[in-house]
């Protein structure tokens, strides 16, 4: 089975392309049906929880006891309380002084740096003018030199150019003279050339005319022939037909009748009907049909070309 | 879990259910291509005869159409190959001076045999698109309960067992029965349809043989 894809690689391809759109459709189908669900869907239900109630009850003097207990428990707590307050106030003020201290060395460090950085400021403009007044010197040199090598190249491209003019304009003269030769030469050629063209051309005419006529006298010939042979195969079919008719017993009128036969390759008969046949009865004509019949297989034409699928002949017996 | 769209689903699938639905997809993808390329020469076959008919009826001489068709360099097929095949036999048959029955009846075997080459050709392949047919639901299916088996096994290990906690998992096992019907109905559809083509083929075909004996016969009693 692969061999028939192998040969036909173009069916793989458009039934991958057939898959790969159906699937995207549907793809892009589902997600919209979702969306639609989603709106749809309600809360969840919430699962219901059993409560245990705790039935038991507490002895009065019990009671009092967890009461006592808990008082204590306040009043130590309270005491607590108050110390870690105490220790706490202590904290924060030396907190407080330290981050004072700090500050004060930042500023200090930060005004050190600011001069330092100016220092520096001056220096390197200072640097930068020197460049400056350098760079532009150096120009100042190159450009003079520049301009001096330009001169001395214009003028060596001056001349230079003066004896490439002396020499094409020598090259042009020549070129000329060349020119106007050939073209005498070409238009002598030409002439000639016209000249043999006219004859041969003349020469063509008078054979072609000579070869249409004799094509014609044998087309001619031809027609004749296949003419006559047309008539003959006609004729042969006819009276192959009229042999093997029977006379009808008892027919006095023997009338004409116009036969129309199908004939297939090899002269087989296909099918028999009748056109005009005036005054005929069935008998007569079941007899003419038998006749066609029984001259099959029909004879065949002189030349192939002549065969004809279709006959219509006159039936005339005498 | 409801935003899913259909390629999250496969994806999620477990491996035996994507294992079953690739298989599914390339069947369809090779059925659907068997059928575009099987179509085309069935059609083929079919211009084919009608022409070839037609120009056999039209009352043509029969050694000329032979050498019309000997001259083409293109591979004969259908009709045209069986009146070759018969006309070439019948020929060398009566060259070798056998005497009219034998010379038809060589020239008849040797159509037979061009003949079944033809319907073999035509026939080549179409059992796969049977096999597609009857096979890929029973495939789906397979898909299918496994990924339910997958889901209700997932479902054993807890206490309060929910519609919500199933439903995803079977929709996913789903689409493989819906993938495998999906490439077994065009399947079985083109199959008929194909063997319903190619028997009235085959039909054209023997007719026209016996036709064309019967004008062989005729032609081997008459003269020359």
């Amino acid at each position: 089975m692969l061999s028939v894809f192998r040969k036909h690689p173009a069916a793989l391809l458009i039934s991958l392309a057939l898959h790969a759109l159906i699937i995207g459709l549907m793809v892009v189908n589902l997600s919209s049906v979702d969306k639609l669900q989603d709106i749809k869907v309600g809360p969840v239900a919430k699962t219901v929880q059993a409560e245990v109630v705790d039935q038991q009850q507490l002895d009065a003097k019990e009671k009092q006891k967890q009461l006592e207990e808990k008082r204590k428990r306040e009043a130590e707590k309270k005491k607590k309380d108050l110390e870690a307050k105490k220790l706490a106030d202590k904290k924060k003020k030396e907190a407080e002084k330290k981050r004072k201290d700090e500050d004060k060395k930042k500023a200090e460090l930060k005004r050190k740096k600011e001069a330092e950085q100016k220092r520096k400021q001056e220096a390197e403009r200072k640097a930068k003018e020197k460049r400056k007044a350098e760079e532009q010197r150096k120009a100042d040199v190159a450009k003079a030199a520049e301009e001096k090598r330009k001169a001395e190249e214009a003028r060596l491209a001056e001349e230079k150019r003066k004896a490439e003019e002396k020499r094409k304009a020598e090259e042009a003269r020549i070129a000329e003279e060349k020119r106007k030769a050939e073209e005498a030469r070409k238009q002598e050629e030409e002439r000639k050339r016209k000249q043999a063209e006219e004859r041969r051309l003349a020469e063509e005419e008078q054979k072609r005319k000579e070869a249409e006529l004799k094509a014609k006298l044998l087309a001619e010939e031809n027609q004749r022939r296949l003419n006559s042979l047309q008539e003959a195969y006609k004729l042969a079919i006819f009276q192959k037909v009229k042999r093997n008719w029977i006379r009808p017993a008892g027919s006095e009128k023997i009338p004409e009748c116009w036969v129309r036969v199908l004939q297939g390759p090899g002269g087989i008969i296909l099918d028999v009907t009748f056109g005009t046949c005036n005054g005929s009865t069935t008998t007569y004509r079941a007899s003419i049909e038998n006749a066609v019949y029984k001259a099959e297989p029909l004879p065949k034409p002189g030349d192939p070309s002549l065969f004809e699928r279709e006959l219509n002949f006159n039936f005339r017996p005498e | 879990m409801n935003n899913d769209s259909l390629l999250t689903l496969v994806m999620n699938a477990s491996i035996p259910v994507q294992l079953v639905m690739l298989i599914l997809l390339v069947a369809s993808v090779f059925s659907w291509a068997l059928m575009y390329v099987k179509r085309g020469y069935i059609r083929q076959s079919q211009v084919e005869a009608k022409t070839f008919e037609g120009r056999f009826w039209s009352g043509i001489n029969l050694s000329d159409l032979f050498a019309q068709l000997s001259v083409r360099q293109e591979r004969r097929f259908g009709l045209e190959a069986i009146f070759e095949n018969g006309f070439r036999e019948f020929a060398r048959a009566r060259k070798a001076d056998l005497n009219n029955s034998e010379v038809v009846r060589s020239a008849h075997r040797a159509m037979k045999v061009s003949m079944s080459r033809e319907i073999e050709l035509l026939e080549n392949n179409l059992p796969f698109l049977a096999t597609v047919g009857s096979v890929s639901p029973y495939v789906g299916l397979f898909g299918t309960v496994w990924g339910i088996m997958e889901s209700f096994r997932a479902l054993a290990g807890v206490q309060q067992a929910t519609l919500a906690m199933v439903a995803p998992g079977i929709s996913e096992a789903l689409i493989a029965t819906a993938m495998g019907l999906l490439a077994a109905i065009p399947a079985v559809v083109a199959y008929n349809k194909f063997t319903s083509e190619i028997d009235a083929m085959i039909v054209r075909y023997e007719n026209f043989l016996e036709e064309f004996t019967g004008i062989l016969q005729r032609q081997a009693q008459s003269p020359n």
